[in-house]
């Protein structure tokens, strides 16, 4: 549908006005919100996110199309909600203790909102009392660790053992991410998944929802 | 006759300039110094290392040893190698060797969280990462302009993007004037505490320490604060409390749910 693949271009371009307009329009026009949402927003994320991945764009197109696509997801949630369909799955995100970076952390954030996850951010300087708080509260499928520094980043390790400690490691997947986190570290914390960017830690995020269900 | 004093090659970041200098001035060892810029720091972990091994490759290798004035930093020194030994201190970055021990610069980054550390090298010769076309905020596209932005993408989103990427610091609260006794002070603390005006920062003066540099230069290397490489080891992350670790003696890696 032409709405639907216009609805897709502009969220590309980062027009966040224009892209909430015409998802009322197909709304309107009683196209399915599954359909806009699968055929319009996520479309167009999937093609930003891609370009993302082969430097063709940068964080600020990365952002801007994440913002339009939320736009347009605000409209979709009540519909979504109403023909049951599910949000993907939740996460609660934050920068660890002593860190007090958030841009990689928001970016995110933004992204898997994008891809329908529901997301609690706990913010910057957060504790590993306050990430075990956040899993006893919001039963999350994943807990989502940001740190900027090496000195900052051994946090993640005290954060993995507390969720040990308090008998919830089998109950969450825990992702890493930030400038000195790498696959070698993932690994050696005992962290389910490394992603690189803000688009692979949306699509990875799915990726472990998906086999923790199977 | 009584036996020379040992020949090292200094290579530190031009931020410990007169740091070095002083420590040099003391030192019993003969050291040749060079400094490199600033800017690595702001380049990326492939540019950086590759920049420092050519100033070590480019040593002679009559030196007893080459000294170098870095910590991890970002990784910039992962991978090094020499042919003669290499000596680093252990330090996530230079913070540790302006306070002069690892320990000091944790206990005062675990009460201290969003602090922006200042010294008389990261006033005279900081350079702006953003102006740098090769520095990773320029590569990830973080370091154009509000009028740039807004002639690409018009007025709302621009005013988005510099909400959201504008300003890496908006958490920060305080600025630390790393006080090490050289050069110019009452210009640093006037500079800093301008600084803190502009940003309604919190404005500390804490006291540096040159002993981690002048033990680097006066060949006093003990384990636990230093890491000396044979020739041909390389540097690598540790990922523990040591910091850094030769690669040809990797760390053993926890099992998850140990400790």
């Amino acid at each position: 549908m032409a709405i639907l693949e216009d609805i897709s271009a502009l969220l590309q371009k980062g027009k966040a006005k224009e892209v909430k307009e015409l998802v009322q329009q197909a709304i309107d026009q009683g196209i399915g919100a599954r359909a806009i949402l699968e055929q319009g927003l996520l479309d167009g994320m999937d093609v930003i996110g891609g370009k993302f991945k082969r430097n063709e764009v940068f964080v600020p197109e990365v952002l801007m199309a994440a913002r339009a696509m939320n736009a347009g997801t605000a409209l979709l949630k009540p519909l979504l909600a109403t023909a049951g369909v599910e949000a993907t799955g939740k996460v609660v995100i934050g920068t660890v203790k002593g860190d007090l970076h958030d841009i990689g952390k928001n970016l995110v954030r933004m992204m898997m909102e994008g891809k329908g996850l529901e997301v609690i951010d706990l913010g910057v300087d957060v504790s590993a009392e306050k990430f075990i708080a956040a899993v006893h509260e919001h039963h999350p499928d994943i807990v989502a660790l940001s740190a900027l520094l090496t000195t900052t980043m051994s946090e993640m390790k005290v954060i993995i053992d507390a969720l040990n400690n308090a008998g919830l490691r089998d109950k969450v997947n825990v992702m890493i991410g930030g400038a000195p986190v790498s696959e070698g570290f993932c690994t050696s914390i005992g962290a389910d998944a490394y992603t690189a960017d803000a688009a692979s830690a949306s699509d990875g995020a799915i990726a472990l929802i998906k086999r923790k269900a199977a | 006759m009584s036996r020379a004093n040992p020949r090292y090659r200094l290579i530190a970041c031009e931020v410990l300039a007169r740091e070095c200098a002083a420590a040099m001035s003391t030192c019993a060892a003969v050291v040749d110094a060079e400094f490199l810029p600033k800017g690595l720091h702001d380049v990326g972990e492939e540019r950086m290392s590759s920049r420092i091994q050519a100033a070590i490759d480019a040593t002679d290798p009559a030196y007893d040893a080459i000294l170098l004035a870095y910590g991890l930093c970002n990784y910039g020194v992962r991978g090094l190698h020499a042919e003669v030994p290499l000596v680093l201190p252990r330090a996530h970055d230079c913070i540790t060797l302006l306070l002069g021990s690892r320990q000091r610069y944790a206990e005062y980054f675990a009460v201290n969280p969003g602090t922006f550390y200042k010294s008389p090298g990261w006033i005279e010769r900081d350079s702006d990462p953003n102006a740098n076309p090769a520095s990773i905020t320029a590569r990830l596209g973080m370091a154009r302009d509000r009028e740039t932005l807004a002639a690409q993408y018009g007025e709302d989103n621009a005013d988005f993007l510099m909400d959201t990427l504008g300003d890496w610091l908006q958490s920060y609260h305080k600025v630390a004037f790393i006080d090490t006794g050289v050069g110019d002070t009452a210009h640093y603390l006037k500079t800093v505490e301008e600084l803190a005006r502009d940003r309604g920062w919190e404005m500390e003066r804490v006291a540096g320490s040159r002993a981690l540099l002048e033990r680097l230069l006066s060949g006093q290397w003990p384990e636990e604060d230093f890491l000396v490489l044979a020739p041909g080891a390389r540097v690598d992350a540790s990922w523990d409390e040591g910091i850094i670790c030769s690669e040809l003696n990797p760390p053993e890696i926890a099992t998850p749910g140990e400790e």
